[in-house]
Formats: C-alpha cells, structure tokens, sequence
C-alpha cells in the first residue's frame, strides 16, 4: 500500500509516452558462409593470386534482403583451408595475403583491406584463420543478399587453379524501433 | 512458474489501496533457464533450420505495469495491467543450414534478441 498510487504511477506512464523506448535488437555473433571446394586461379608470373569470392547470405539471413530494416553486418574471420581433393598438401606457400571488401558496381563506396595475413610459424599449415579487426559496417556493400570480397595472395602459389573451402565469418546486429512506427 | 515455452521463476510487487476500485502499480521480474522456442522457426524471417538452436534457449524479463483492481480487496476482484516489459533471450547453440547462390552452408547462431515490448495483463485475483 502506499499513500499517493498515482504519484508511483507517473514514471510508468512517463516511460509509456516515450514511443522510442519500443525497440528490439537481434545480435547474431555466429554467421558463418562457407563456399565448399570453392576453385581459386593459378598464380600469375609474380606468384600473386587475385579473385573476387562472393558469399551469398540469401534465404538464410532473409534480414540482409529488407531493405526497410536498418542492421549492422561485421566481417570477424576468414578462413581457407584445404581438403583432400585441393591440389595442395599445405599453404605453405601463402606468404602473405589480404581482404578486402568490393564496392557494390556504381557506387563510390571505399573499398578498404579487412584482413591481412602474414605466415607465421607454422611453414606448412592445411588451414588458416585470421580474424578482422576493423569493425567496418558492411551493410552498405550487401548487394541482392550477396557480399563480395577481393582476395590478394602472394608467395609461392600454383600456377593452376586449386581447390579450397573458403569460410567467412560474420556478426549480424538488427535493431528494430518500432516505436517509431505507433 | 512455467511460461508455456519452459519453467522458470517469476517473481513481483504489488502496490495498490485497498479499495473496490483501486489504481496498481506492479513491478515484475523471471528468468527461465531453459526455454523452447521452437514454435517461432519458420515462422516470419526465422529460417526453420534454426529449430534445434531455438529449442535451447534461455530468456528473462523484468516488466513494469500500471492498471487497476475492480472487487473486493479482501476477496475476489478483476485485474487489468498495461505496461512494458524488457526480454532478454538467449540461444547460443549454432546450427547449419543450405546455402544459396554460390554458398555451400550457412552457419547461424549465438544469438541474442533484447527488446522492450508492450505488455498486458487481465485476470482474476482472490486475495485472503
């Protein structure tokens, strides 16, 4: 019991009125696409490997196609590993590579580098993982569901196309303010 | 306390005079450990493969609510509560689904959903 119960009322009517505290947000911290067996280009005369790899987040992130709802889309980690069928028996000869993010066609989006790797100790990894730590919000270069990144590798890297499994990491964060919308 | 999607705790505070029909103000709050939210896969933008990650979920709320009592405060009296609720749900299992496009699989997961809804309580009380 209390004395005056419309004085207690009054922040919860005051938090009622306020339409913006209406809000949800999703944080999706595991959003791996792996393309499986994915063929990479043989090096060029430098030993240098450029390709555009494309991931497709499509129906299973059905949120990256709306174009109504505002999300942040971060890159965590890529990693390149080798199976049985590659042409390779380690990636010992990547000596260095980078990725990078590829601007939707017709716009004039930055395209800034968002992993890079130099091989470390291990001389003969089947498998490499590199994390990102930009934190660039990618949602401005998701086109139709897809994102696309640019990869340079540079070392001792065949001349004829190989097979790896390329996966990519990434971190969904959807913020919905249906308040808005009252 | 069981909510439907799983069993929990739940537990609150009531202020109210004791009149026939007496403004209330209740503050509440539950946690539930384990949470089957499957119902919710393949529904909306939920993808239906996420049913095994959602089946293991985790949530709790904190609501605070404003309304009325109508009847007998020592007895029986009709309930009406509006107000907002905060949930935080938790899955943090993963699970791997068909890509498309040029995507083999997708794995999804981890995830969390907070949001601040609007809330409403109707009912019965028998106070003795």
């Amino acid at each position: 019991m209390i004395r005056n119960p419309l004085a207690a009322l009054l922040p919860v009517a005051l938090a009622l009125s306020g339409c913006g505290v209406l809000t949800a947000k999703l944080e999706a911290k595991t959003v791996c696409a792996t393309l499986a067996d994915y063929q990479l280009p043989g090096s060029d005369e430098s030993g240098a490997i450029d390709t555009d790899v494309t991931y497709d987040l499509g129906d299973s992130v059905p949120i990256v196609s709306d174009s109504g709802t505002a999300y942040d889309l971060k890159l965590q980690s890529v990693e390149l590993s080798l199976g049985s069928d590659s042409g390779l028996t380690d990636l010992g000869g990547l000596e260095a590579a980078s990725v990078g993010i590829l601007a939707p066609p017709g716009t004039a989006l930055p395209e800034p580098v968002l992993i890079s790797y130099a091989r470390g100790a291990d001389l003969h990894p089947t498998s490499i993982v590199v994390d990102s730590p930009t934190g660039l919000d990618l949602q401005p270069y998701v086109l139709s569901k897809t994102v696309s990144l640019h990869v340079h590798a540079a070392g001792t890297l065949p001349t004829q196309p190989w097979h790896a499994t390329m996966k990519a990491c990434f971190a969904l964060e959807v913020t919905l303010d249906y308040g808005k919308k009252l | 306390m069981y909510s439907g999607v799983g069993y929990g705790v739940k537990g609150g505070l009531q202020l109210s005079p004791a009149w026939v029909f007496a403004p209330a103000l209740e503050l509440e709050g539950g946690w539930a450990p384990r949470a089957d939210l499957s119902l919710l896969a393949g529904k909306g933008s939920v993808a239906k493969n996420l049913k095994p990650v959602l089946a293991h979920a985790s949530y709790w709320f904190a609501s605070a609510l404003v309304g009325f009592d109508l009847g007998s405060p020592r007895g029986l009296s009709f309930m009406l509560r509006g107000g907002l609720s905060h949930l935080d749900v938790h899955a943090g299992g993963t699970a791997t689904v068909p890509g498309s496009g040029s995507t083999s699989t997708v794995e999804l997961g981890n995830a969390t959903v907070r949001a601040t809804i609007p809330c409403a309580k109707l009912g019965l009380q028998y106070w003795f």
